[in-house]
């Protein structure tokens, strides 16, 4: 053999080498070339991305899954994982119901099944149901006390109920042992609550920077959080393209919809925002987006039209979605029924920042002042830059030094 | 499963809302249709006041498509009853007045079985058949599609969105379609005659914009797990022939456009993830289809110009080039085949 064939062929093995490596890494990683084939001959699980087809596949081939045998609890896990994204780009809270009976079914015949109940931890936090996700997430860090998630699940409903330092004590833990796109989010979040914007903001991209593209609804929502803190921070087109980039990368996301409208009534474009929120009430249709809608009224000066947007966003908190932490902000920024909300505010059980600023707000709406002084101090405890909350804080303050 | 679920809790936390205190039960009869709704009637009257129209023109029950008028039976709870037409088949149900997710509850007169469908807002549920097998279950049921599919694609104007295809369809070539780039390479590979490579990749195009534009419109369809073994099998054909000659075969080209056919419908999976409304399919094939094109050929223009700059004598660039980047195609071919086949 010639010596040049022999560099042609060790060339060739090299190069076949690295190939086959570069392969394994892109199966690896691929979403259509799936290698969990799914036990006794179900439909695979990972073959799917998160796009708004491939999360209806995947609940659909698991609910199939599911009707075989019940007790399947990856089919069980993987279904609560889809109907949770589906939760979240819907708003349809039904479907978190349909994941909590699924995996309540499989742990019936695996109690000590791990993965499912460290989902049904998720899934009591998607309903709010702060305490259950608690309990669960302990039960378990018991069995594994290095699992990240189970700190991520502890830590979000800790921050929901207002108690930061066992939150952030959480996401601490949930970083050292795991730092990626979840650990970064969390970290991100609670940078953002404790004032640091730009960190949070350089967090949130490196949450962005780690999520695979085969995720696209995750990525989405990163860049949708994103564009929240460039709002935050005035970057207005910055925002901007982070929203669309969100949108871009899942058509339709509500929170890119939402930010857009945001960014577009903040540069003072009320009635393009006004159009962005009705396209959004139109097919994710909740409070939130019926109160956006009223605000946008108000600015055009269409006060009885925003009026009407208003009575839809409190009747849907007090029924379709009740949460009277939100309908007692709601009520307590748009100078409604402040006495309610005031009662609300106290009875949520929440401890939250932005359930102090709302009793803060209807107590300074109803004259008591010192209560006010007291809310508010609690609502800027962890050191908010929250436009809002400072705001308010800034006219309790003045009220406080002219009285 | 750490990587299935590792934004969940995000996910959770970002979207949580507790579920409605609304439920709607119908019971579906032969002639009728009786519709209890239960909610806060303090709340219904608010948002009926608010969106100043009456009750009946909220909700939507259609008996095969048209919508029937209710009429009331009580007023508290809430009960309403349409008269079906005779030999109605099925029935959905929608209203404007909920703005979280709320169950409806189908039953039919004389069986015991229900289904629960959990719908967001003014979503329209899926058709309930009033006789004959269920062909669902109701936990099947309660995995509809949330979103209107129509509004989806809608989205932007249409120059963004010929800019958003063209750039789904490059980027599904590079960097995304590893495959595709090394069958392409494979083409490239064969001779370094223009034209030939021209005539490779001409008859690739032709071959994969047919089926492309056949499988978008459900003309046809081959499952996935056919098609992918035998794209991935196509690449190593492409480049074993690389070693064996280096002429362009009339075979060739008929391989090669064969090829292109299996690749369209691969192409196809991926517009298949835009849930384009039918109005929209021409604009998105030609302007995916321009992207491929625009992918394909930067490959074929980057290789060309690295073999250019190297410019080794026909013998050298065979021995030094062809030959080691085909056996490394070849083998990345068979590797993926086998990966698919398994």
């Amino acid at each position: 053999m010639t010596r040049g064939r022999w560099i042609s062929l060790a060339v060739g093995a090299v190069a076949a080498t690295a190939a086959a490596a570069l392969v394994f890494v892109a199966a690896a990683g691929s979403p259509k070339r799936a290698q969990d084939h799914a036990r006794e001959g179900g439909p695979p699980i990972r073959n799917l991305t998160t796009t708004r087809v491939d999360l209806e596949k995947t609940a659909a081939a698991m609910e199939q899954r599911l009707a075989r045998d019940a007790r399947d609890s990856e089919a069980a896990v993987a279904l609560a994982d889809a109907l949770l994204r589906q939760t979240r780009v819907t708003g349809n809270a039904g479907l978190a119901m349909r994941a909590e009976s699924a995996l309540i079914a499989a742990l019936a015949s695996a109690p000590n099944d791990y993965n499912a109940r460290r989902m049904l931890a998720a899934v009591y936090l998607s309903q709010h149901r702060f305490a259950d996700a608690i309990r669960e997430a302990r039960r378990c860090r018991e069995i594994r006390s290095d699992d990240a998630w189970v700190y991520g699940v502890l830590g979000d409903a800790h921050i929901e109920l207002g108690d930061y330092q066992n939150a952030f004590d959480a996401f601490d833990r949930m970083t050292a042992l795991r730092p990626d796109a979840a650990s970064y989010a969390r970290a991100s979040y609670a940078r953002e609550l404790q004032g640091d914007l730009n960190e949070a903001l350089h967090l949130m991209q490196m949450a962005a920077e780690a999520t695979a593209p085969q995720d696209p609804e995750s990525l989405a929502w990163h860049h949708a959080q994103i564009g929240h803190l460039y709002l935050e921070l005035g970057r207005l087109v910055d925002a901007r393209r982070e929203f669309e980039h969100a949108d871009f990368i899942f058509h339709d996301h509500p929170f890119a919809k939402e930010g857009l409208a945001r960014v577009e009534a903040a540069r003072g474009n009320y009635r393009s925002a006004l159009g962005l929120a009705n396209e959004l009430l139109a097919y994710s249709p909740t409070p939130a987006a019926a109160a956006l809608a009223g605000d946008l009224l108000e600015k055009l000066g269409r006060g009885d039209e925003a009026e009407r947007k208003y009575q839809l966003a409190e009747a849907a908190w007090r029924v379709d979605a009740p949460e009277p932490s939100r309908l007692a902000r709601f009520l307590a920024t748009h100078g409604r029924q402040l006495d309610e909300a005031i009662r609300l505010a106290e009875m949520s059980g929440r401890h939250d920042i932005f359930t102090d600023d709302a009793l803060a707000w209807a107590y300074f709406g109803t004259g008591r002042i010192d209560r006010a002084q007291r809310a508010i101090r609690q609502a800027l405890r962890t050191g908010t830059r929250d436009r809002d909350i400072r705001a308010h804080a800034d006219a309790i303050e003045r009220a406080a030094s002219s009285s | 499963m750490c990587l299935i679920a590792a934004f969940v809790a995000i996910a959770a936390t970002a979207s949580a809302h507790p579920t409605a205190l609304t439920s709607v039960t119908i019971v579906v009869g032969e002639s009728f249709s009786d519709v209890t709704i239960a909610t806060d009637a303090g709340a219904l009257k608010q948002k009926l006041d608010a969106l100043q129209r009456p009750l009946t023109d909220c909700i939507d029950l259609r008996a095969d498509g048209v919508r029937v008028p209710l009429t009331f039976l009580q007023v508290v709870p809430l009960h309403l009853r349409a008269a079906l037409p005779a030999r109605t088949r099925q029935v959905t149900w929608s209203w404007s007045l909920v703005y979280g997710s709320y169950p409806v509850v189908f039953q039919r007169t004389g069986d015991a079985r229900d289904v629960t469908e959990w719908l967001q807002g003014t979503e329209t549920s899926a058709p309930f058949a009033i006789a004959g097998a269920r062909d669902r279950s109701a936990a099947a049921s309660a995995l509809r599609a949330s979103a209107p599919r129509e509004a989806v694609a809608l989205h932007g104007t249409p120059l963004s969105r010929v800019a958003r295809d063209v750039a789904l369809g490059f980027t599904h070539i590079l960097p995304n379609g590893l495959d595709h780039i090394l069958f392409v390479l494979g083409l490239f590979f064969l001779t370094r005659r223009v034209r030939s490579v021209l005539a490779q990749v001409t008859a690739f195009t032709l071959a994969h914009s047919i089926t492309l534009g056949l499988a978008l419109y459900g003309v046809v369809s081959l499952p996935a797990a056919i098609v992918e073994p035998l794209i991935a099998l196509s690449i190593a054909y492409v480049a074993i022939e690389n070693l064996a000659t280096t002429d362009l075969k009339p075979w060739r080209l008929a391989l090669v456009f064969g090829f292109g056919l299996l690749h369209g419908m691969g192409f196809a999976e991926a517009l298949a993830r835009l849930e384009l409304p039918r109005s929209e399919f021409l604009t998105t094939l030609v302007g995916f289809n321009a992207g491929v094109e625009a992918g394909q050929l930067t490959i074929i223009a980057a290789a060309s110009i690295v073999v250019s700059i190297w410019a080794l004598p026909a013998e050298r660039y065979r021995r030094l080039v062809v030959r080691p980047a085909s056996i490394a195609i070849a083998a990345a071919g068979i590797v993926w085949t086998i990966q698919r086949v398994l």
